[in-house]
């Protein structure tokens, strides 16, 4: 059985023993995704009716988490065309229900049907795309200060979109397209910043807490930082990233929702 | 017992492209709706099994989630322990 750690890799994943990923889950209270062909379940079963009470922090930052699943897969340096197309559906899905499944809660089954389907793509999507670096900053947040691992997404995923925005700007352009804005006649830099700004506008709407609420302060982003870039999904983010690099992009999460 | 699915891609290619061969998984089957859950005990039935093991937690049985689970591993005649 091959059981591939991410770590520390920018474009060759280090394979590692089963003992070696178990050594890592016992001695750190990391996130630690262990992916082999044994975890792909052989039916999925996805029933949004289990989600119909769900309080509306918990679906404001578990909803930003699968809209991390799906913007990440999608602009993801491994994506390819089946994961891009369920990416895009995904993004549309979750642009349109987000805010009426976290406001409007259990008045509204056609929100949490289209959270529950636009999640469930977003997954199948980014299996196969695998992730960016919002998913190597969400986990020392929730091993250092028990960061929810979707408030973590939620928070980084703005700012990781606005420093890999250059390096496919058509696909963030589209991401404006599929949060129904209308991008026609617009430069594609303009387009790119408004498929960030769209992102950046929906978690402002949402009553997703601060990472300041949990206690992080400026002196953690070195720590913060080190711990990042351990992360896997490092080597498939569009832009490659230095320990500087995350110290900026953690120093800008900090701002957000305060 | 359980359906072989594709290997996942962990030997992944970046910039997958029409000059490389992509390999794609899933899962076997999705199954999607209002009140999905109570087919858990007809799909664990329809694999073969005949014991299973729910992992669930605190809130989920005081809510009455894990129940949904419960009561279609029952219906199907599966036994089952829960962690």
């Amino acid at each position: 059985m091959l059981i591939s750690v991410y770590d520390q890799c920018e474009s060759d994943p280090s394979v590692a023993t089963v003992e070696k990923v178990a050594a890592l889950a016992k001695d750190a209270d990391v996130l630690i995704g262990v992916g082999c062909s044994f975890n792909i379940p052989s039916p999925a079963i996805c029933d949004p009716e289990l989600t119909m009470s769900l309080p509306p922090v918990v679906t404001a930052f578990t909803g930003m988490d699968a809209l991390t699943h799906a913007i990440e897969g999608y602009v993801s340096r491994a994506s390819d065309t089946f994961s891009e197309a369920l990416a895009e559906k995904a993004i549309k899905l979750i642009a349109g229900a987000l805010r009426r499944a976290t406001f409007n809660g259990e008045h509204d089954r056609q929100a949490r049907y289209d959270m529950m389907m636009g999640s469930t793509l977003a997954a199948m999507n980014f299996c196969n795309s695998i992730l960016g670096i919002s998913h190597s900053m969400a986990p020392p947040l929730g091993a250092y200060f028990h960061v929810p691992h979707g408030v973590g997404n939620a928070i980084c995923l703005p700012v990781v979109m606005q420093f890999n925005m250059w390096a496919y700007p058509g696909k963030f352009a589209e991401l404006a397209r599929l949060f129904d804005r209308d991008i026609t006649g617009m430069d594609l830099k303009d387009a790119a910043q408004l498929g960030v700004d769209c992102v950046r506008e929906l978690l402002e709407d949402l009553p997703v807490p601060s990472l300041a609420s949990y206690g992080i302060t400026q002196a953690d982003i070195p720590l913060l930082s080190d711990e990042a870039m351990k992360g896997g999904a490092r080597c498939t983010n569009p832009k490659t990233t230095t320990t500087e690099d995350f110290h900026i992009l953690f120093a800008e999460a900090l701002k957000l929702k305060n | 017992m359980f359906r072989q699915v594709a290997q996942l891609p962990l030997d992944f290619t970046l910039f997958k492209g029409t000059g490389t061969i992509t390999n794609w998984s899933s899962s076997g089957s999705v199954i999607f709706g209002f009140g999905a859950s109570s087919k858990v005990g007809e799909e664990v039935k329809r694999m073969g099994a005949k014991k299973a093991v729910v992992t669930t937690d605190q809130g989920l049985v005081k809510l009455g989630v894990a129940k949904k689970i419960t009561d279609s591993l029952d219906a199907a005649g599966i036994a089952y322990f829960s962690l």
